[in-house]
Order: C-alpha cells, then sequence, then structure tokens
C-alpha cells in the first residue's frame, strides 16, 4: 500500500536554519511541505524517505533566503486497484459503509458491494448480511477487509470561473473562486478516495472468517 | 515541482514502520538536545497515525532477517511481486485469505501447495497469536463464516 515517489522542487531555506546541516534544513523544508497532504496522481504523502540529489543554492536578490533545487523520494500511501486492505468501520449509510484506516478515511464501500444479501437496518443504522439465516452485523469500529476497486483524485485547488459572466454587476476573480471554494468545501470533496468492495469470500468483518 | 517517477518502488508495510521508527527517534534525541525545536503538525500526526496503524499489523513483529527467510521460502512458487507483497503485508492465516491475494490460485497452485505455503508464512514470520489460532481452528471450519452458538 506504501510505494516510493521520487520528486523534484525547488526549496527555500530561511536564513534562520542556516544553523542546520543541509539534509536536516532541506528535509524539515519538504516535510513540512508534503506530509500529511495528497499529491494528485501521486498519492497521500507520509514523509520524506532520503535526498538523491542536491543542486547548487542560490540567493536571490533582496532575499535572504537560499533555493535550492533538490531531487528527493518521498514515501506514499497510494494501494494499487485490487489490493487487500484491513481498516476500521466509520460509519454506515444507505449508500453504503465508510472504512478508515486512521491516517486515512475517505474509503467507500457502496451499497451494491457490499456481500450479496445485505441490506440496510434504518432502525440500528448500520448495514446488516443475511447469511444463511443469519443477521451478520456490521457494526462501527469492527475490523473490516476489503478490496480496492479503484483510487480517485480530484483537484481541488481553487480556479476561476470558467463560464460567461452575466450581465450586470461583473464579479472580480477573487469573489468567483472564493464563492466556488465554499461550494467545493461545503460538499467537502476528497481530493482522494478509495472505492472498495467485499463482495468476496474472505473479505468483510474479520470475525466472519474466523480471523 | 515536477514528478519524475511516480512510483519508483513499493514497499512492504515493515520497512514503512522501520522509517518511520527511526524518524521519530532521531527526532525525540534532536529535541531532547534543544527543546526549541518543533515540529510541523502534519508531520507529527501523519507519523502517529501510520505508526498506529502499523503497530496493529503484521508487520509489527517483523524482521529483515525474517523478510529474507520469507522471500528464500517462497521463491520456488513463482509469484508476482504484489502478491509477495500483500501476503507479507497481510499475513494470512487460512486458506480463504490466501485464495484473496492469488490470482487463478486454484489453477496455479495445488491444495498442499497452499498448505506449505501457509506452513512458511508461519515459519517464517512467527507472532504470537499463531497458538491461539490453532485452538479457534478447531471450533470453526476454514472458509466459512464462524457459526454463532445459542
Amino acid at each position: 500500500m506504501f510505494l516510493l515517489s521520487e520528486l523534484e522542487d525547488t526549496v527555500k531555506i530561511v536564513p534562520n536554519d542556516f544553523r542546520k546541516s543541509t539534509t536536516e534544513a532541506i528535509t524539515g523544508v519538504l516535510n513540512e511541505k508534503f506530509a500529511n497532504k495528497v499529491v494528485q496522481e501521486v498519492g497521500l504523502c507520509i514523509c520524506v524517505r532520503d535526498i538523491i540529489e542536491v543542486s547548487e543554492a542560490h540567493i536571490l536578490y533582496g532575499d535572504g533566503c537560499t533555493y535550492t533545487k533538490v531531487k528527493f523520494r518521498l514515501v506514499v500511501f497510494k494501494p494499487f486497484v485490487g489490493e487487500v486492505l484491513t481498516g476500521k468501520i466509520k460509519s454506515c449509510s444507505p449508500s453504503g459503509v465508510r472504512v478508515t484506516m486512521g491516517f486515512f478515511d475517505d474509503i467507500l464501500i457502496p451499497a451494491p458491494t457490499l456481500q450479496v444479501g445485505s441490506e440496510f437496518d434504518a432502525a440500528e443504522q448500520v448495514w446488516v448480511w443475511n447469511y444463511d439465516g443469519e443477521k451478520l452485523f456490521m457494526d462501527v469500529e469492527e475490523p473490516i477487509r476489503f478490496r480496492i476497486l479503484h483510487g480517485l483524485f480530484t483537484d481541488t485547488t481553487p480556479t476561476t470561473h470558467h463560464g460567461a459572466v452575466s450581465g450586470g454587476r461583473r464579479q472580480s476573480v477573487a469573489d468567483l473562486s472564493a464563492s466556488n471554494d465554499l461550494a467545493a468545501n461545503s460538499t467537502k470533496i476528497p481530493p482522494y478516495s478509495l472505492t472498495c468492495t467485499i463482495q468476496e469470500d474472505g473479505l468483510g468483518l474479520l470475525s466472519w472468517w474466523g480471523s | 515541482m515536477k514528478i519524475t517517477n511516480a512510483c519508483a518502488a513499493l514497499l512492504s508495510n515493515y520497512e514503512v514502520m522501520a522509517l518511520l521508527d527511526e524518524r521519530q527517534n532521531i527526532q525525540i534525541e534532536l529535541q531532547r538536545n534543544d527543546a526549541s525545536i518543533e515540529y510541523p503538525e502534519n508531520l507529527r500526526t501523519i507519523q502517529f497515525e501510520v505508526t498506529e496503524y502499523l503497530k496493529t499489523s503484521p508487520c509489527s513483529t517483523q524482521t529483515p532477517a525474517q523478510l529474507k527467510d520469507f522471500l528464500d521460502a517462497l521463491k520456488p512458487f513463482k509469484l508476482t511481486r504484489a502478491e509477495r507483497l500483500q501476503i507479507l503485508n497481510l499475513r494470512p492465516k487460512s486458506a480463504v485469505e490466501i485464495y484473496l491475494i492469488i490470482e487463478e490460485c486454484e489453477e496455479r497452485f495445488s491444495e498442499d501447495d497452499l498448505e506449505n505455503m501457509l506452513n512458511i508464512i508461519i515459519t517464517t514470520l512467527p507472532r504470537d497469536d499463531d497458538e491461539v489460532e490453532e485452538e479457534e481452528a478447531e471450533e470453526g471450519e476454514e472458509g466459512e463464516p464462524m457459526e454463532q452458538y445459542d
């Protein structure tokens, strides 16, 4: 579920950090920039693994900081399609089951991919698998094993509105991007989300399969 | 920012856990010498959460020697890299779990092969809960959900 990604970026080191060793200062800046952030098409970055190459540092006119081009490797969380993972059930809703792994919880098992014979119990707000006449409840906090169907990256960086502006007061670019941000935040589109299935023998709650 | 290689290498859970432990120890050491050092919240959060998750996974008791023995023992079976990595991370204890990981399992391997694979896993990657598993295995059949006793 974890992989190494090679990236290249320009790192700015403030004069306050000149007392640190180069590696330490650069790693610190990169970790602050990337830790717990999603890089589109790469995955959820965990931390810097090592630094491969560091170019000569430049100081720009009027600025005391040094700028260095750095090639480095990051530990990234990005499960491949078909991978089997374990997590805990976070919540159930009529659309499916949300699973969390602690550090990542945009994991959804949509209703059609639950075990055949599952139904949503509205009174208890949990999904129930009817197997062989038995009711197996999918309670919150239960450990669950699931398989990745696909991962979706959504670019949630602020963008300007591309549509034609209607007559009347012309909105400034700042207003448009602000309203777009609000819209995106209110629906809370995650930058990286996983869709999974448990419709196979061995998948689902660990307690169902004797683990 | 440029992405030179989005997937340079696959990492096992053990490698990530070892890296995070090493990093966190260095951070604690540095903070002990200089109390004013502060690490960014996003770094601390992700390190903590990933370590907590990995502690509950089978990689928490693995060592480099075990990994080497495990990979050597599995060589004759000609599994793909993804399959070996998943077996290492998930440490399957029953045939059902192995079927999930290996593609076209029935066509590629016989029941004896799977038995051997499970034994290799138990011997090269031992864990304390293996003994508990043997007692529980007597109660429920493999490959079916546990029956509830009235």
